[in-house]
């Protein structure tokens, strides 16, 4: 079977020609485009280079976490709008996990009633693009509500108008400081007293009761403190001026229906997920832990959950990155985000649409990125250790 | 914390006969105070809500108008905005007196449907195929025109209901032979091209759609050679396949590496070639078993169509914003909610029907079909 061609027949050989052909092919292309598109933009007398980033941006940005006026910069506006994007997502993620354990939990509960209020939940509010559920409740919902003085009045503290939410904001006052740090300190110790009892639970077998004194410590240490300082934290609360209202801080009505729209659509997803993951856990499993004398919440919590997990974390990254990348149809109602910042207020004005198309996908992945990183380091720590 | 019970237990009392109707009341609703106290709230909430909708959908709606003032009260539903503009909602703005090809099309994608849903004995295969086949060259032919006589329709005139279902199908046709090649070349043993088809997956998937969409309508022309030119309909078709194609892509790498390495090793040993053992061996399984998810992909896909009109397309969601803010029907938030639940449940019905079909799929996934 020699012949000229035997060569051929081996497979490395084979395998290394097709390698350097994709190589040869994809840098070719990548030229390609290049080459068009630097000839194309030369044509078309498009500016080049990122020198716009220091100009002054000159638009407002509400709301704006750090420091922001117009004669910012367009570099400063891209990093507020960015943390307005990581905010939202931030919210969001919370809320959505928090009101999909509930919805799992009805869906798993012995109440045919509350399963199969569960069931519509889901489907409803899964079933229905999400641009749409936004525009309901940015034009529909939140537009119902009453005027600024037909306030809907929440005990004198927060009020909810169709301007806004205005809820009290948190002053201060002299060694305020130092009961802020104090809560930082209980949560940092708590969470050492966390992992010190996973680590002497894991080794010996005892049990050490971390998550209430956990609790204990974050609500009594900086209780105590700020008994001891006579309370140097005051709160702003918002008040009716002439006109508007003054004091206090206010959530547009951009980001509510933001928050809902996403908050909702999510948690019928995460509640499936995690509602599957539950039901992963082989049934035996609760009835060994039941039969061993443990209780219907230490089985959840010590046997059925750390397994559960396993089959939860990996398609709930995914439902956070779902979440996080769908923060930028914000854009369409008119929110403040990274989206809005780049595609609809500053390209407009500098007409630098390549870079501002690099630095929109590079701060998108840089997101995406994040949350696949956290995500994965949590998978570590709850991983069961296998002997 | 005591983790072991160091007594017996008192004897459970013995299970209440469930064969009953009150037995099976007893444990669906009231198997504990906790629960009797749920099923109560739940009934109380039940009927608030259903007494409020039925007279905010039906007893106080209108149901027939040409403009906002038909609508002045806001504990009524709006149907008359419905009823006004369903024409524009089905139809968009392609001609009127070309109806009728739409309505070919419509009726063809029914037979389809029809095609899938009920068994026809021996001809099913034949009658599926061939209803797949028909479908995108009749729907083509019939909707853009130009051939047989029939007047060309340029592609801006689709919209509503009907540019949603354009988008959708070209998005899922297009990006299932892409994505089937993406999950071949992420599971390749040749180290460069699995990189290669990997960066390009999980860069479609890090980035919004928006972003991506905005990308190919506005770039596009940047990097295509001076002269030649591509529609923006198309490029925003380009951009649909390319981010669906990753999705997909992912979708058919789980199918793969459902398969056990035994049947890889299997073909190796009768002597096939790659091409032979993935599509007479490895694929056919593989497609088989990735079905349930490629139908919740397409469901996704389906969805995600609604952020055309971000970019200035009328499909469905956007005709109805168009038509709200249109000067015979900009009024009161009440009529926005109105058009909004008209727009959900058309959505629902498109989307809930696919997703009990997967279901059905599902349940009989080890009956060869």
């Amino acid at each position: 079977m020699r012949n000229a061609f035997s060569f051929w027949r081996k497979e490395s050989v084979r395998s290394l020609t097709y390698q350097w052909a994709v190589v040869v092919a994809l840098i070719y292309g990548l030229y390609w485009i290049y080459d068009t598109a630097t000839t194309n933009m030369a044509r078309l007398g498009l500016k080049t280079g990122f020198d716009f980033l220091t100009d002054e941006a000159g638009f407002p940005i509400s709301p704006a976490l750090i420091d922001y006026s117009p004669k910012s910069t367009y570099a400063e506006a891209m990093i507020v709008t960015l943390l307005n994007t990581i905010t939202l997502s931030g919210i969001a993620i919370v809320f959505a996990t928090l009101l999909g354990f509930f919805i799992a939990l009805s869906k798993l509960s012995p109440n045919l009633l509350l399963r199969k209020f569960g069931n519509c939940y889901v489907e409803i509010f899964r079933n229905v693009p999400l641009l749409l559920q936004l525009f309901f409740w940015y034009f529909a919902a939140l537009k119902m509500l009453p005027g600024k003085r037909a306030s809907i009045n929440f005990f004198d503290v927060a009020f909810l108008n169709i301007e806004g939410f205005f809820v009290p904001l948190p002053v201060l006052q002299e060694g305020g400081d130092i009961v802020v740090l104090s809560l930082l300190v209980g949560l940092c110790v708590s969470i050492v007293i966390w992992i010190w009892a996973r680590f002497r639970q894991r080794n010996t077998g005892q049990p050490f009761p971390a998550f209430s004194v956990g609790i204990g410590l974050v609500i009594l240490v900086p209780f105590f403190t700020a008994w001891v300082l006579d309370f140097p934290i005051g709160w702003e609360i918002p008040k009716f001026g002439r006109f508007n209202f003054n004091g206090g801080t206010s959530l547009e009505p951009e980001f509510t229906a933001m928050l809902f729209g996403l908050t909702l659509y999510n948690a019928a997803f995460i509640g499936e997920i995690i509602r599957a993951g539950i039901l992963s856990v082989d049934k035996g499993q609760k009835e060994a832990a039941m039969s061993i004398g443990f209780s219907q919440m230490q089985a959840y919590s010590q046997v059925i959950v750390p397994q559960a997990l396993r089959f939860i974390i990996p398609p709930i990254t995914n439902q956070y990155l779902n979440l996080a990348k769908s923060t930028a149809l914000a854009a369409a109602i008119g929110y403040a985000d990274f989206f809005w910042a780049m595609d609809g207020a500053i390209a407009p004005q500098t007409g630098q649409v390549m870079e501002l198309q690099a630095i929109t996908l590079a701060g998108y992945l840089g997101i995406s990125l994040f949350i696949a990183m956290l995500m994965a380091i949590y998978n570590q720590f709850s991983k069961i250790p296998e002997r | 914390m005591q983790t072991t019970a160091n007594q017996f237990k008192n004897p459970e009392p013995a299970p209440f006969k469930s064969g009953s109707f009150w037995g099976w009341l007893k444990i669906n609703l009231f198997s504990s105070w906790f629960n009797t106290l749920i099923t109560i709230c739940l009934l109380y909430l039940l009927y608030a809500f259903s007494t409020s909708f039925i007279n905010w959908a039906f007893i106080n709606a209108v149901w027939f108008g040409d403009t906002a003032k038909a609508c002045p009260n806001s504990n009524g539903a709006c149907w008359a905005f419905v009823t006004d503009r369903w024409r524009l909602f089905v139809y968009g703005l392609y001609p009127k007196e070309d109806y009728w090809r739409v309505n070919i099309v419509y009726a063809l994608a029914a037979l389809t449907i029809i095609s899938f849903l009920f068994s026809f004995g021996r001809l099913k295969k034949i009658f599926r195929i061939s209803m797949v086949t028909i479908l995108p060259i009749a729907g083509y032919i019939l909707l853009v025109g130009g051939y047989f006589g029939l007047e060309y329709v340029a592609p801006e005139n689709f919209g509503g209901l009907l540019l949603t279902l354009v988008i959708a199908s070209i998005s899922i046709l297009g990006s299932i032979p892409l994505g089937l090649m993406l999950a071949l070349g992420r599971t390749s043993n040749l180290a460069v091209i699995s990189k290669v088809c990997t960066y390009f997956i999980e860069f479609w998937r890090g980035v919004p759609h928006i972003v991506i969409i905005v990308m190919f309508v506005a770039l596009l022309p940047i990097f295509i050679p001076d002269g030649s030119k591509i529609d923006v309909v198309v490029r925003a078709f380009i951009a649909f396949a390319a981010f669906n194609s990753a999705y997909m892509a992912e979708v058919f790498r789980g199918g793969l590496q459902s398969i056990p390495n035994g049947q890889f090793e299997a073909s190796r040993a009768l002597g096939l070639s790659y091409w032979k053992m993935m599509g007479y061996i490895i694929l056919p399984q593989a497609i088989r078993n990735s079905i349930p998810a490629m139908v919740n992909t397409c469901i996704g896909i389906f969805k995600e169509t609604t952020i055309v009109m971000l970019i200035g397309f009328s499909d469905l969601l956007g005709i109805i914003q168009i038509s709200l803010e249109s000067s015979d029907w900009v009024g009161p938030p009440h009529i926005f909610s109105s058009a909004y639940t008209f727009a959900a449940l058309v959505y629902f019905i498109f989307t809930f029907g696919i997703s009990k079909y997967s279901e059905r799929l599902e349940n009989r996934s080890n009956v060869d079909s």
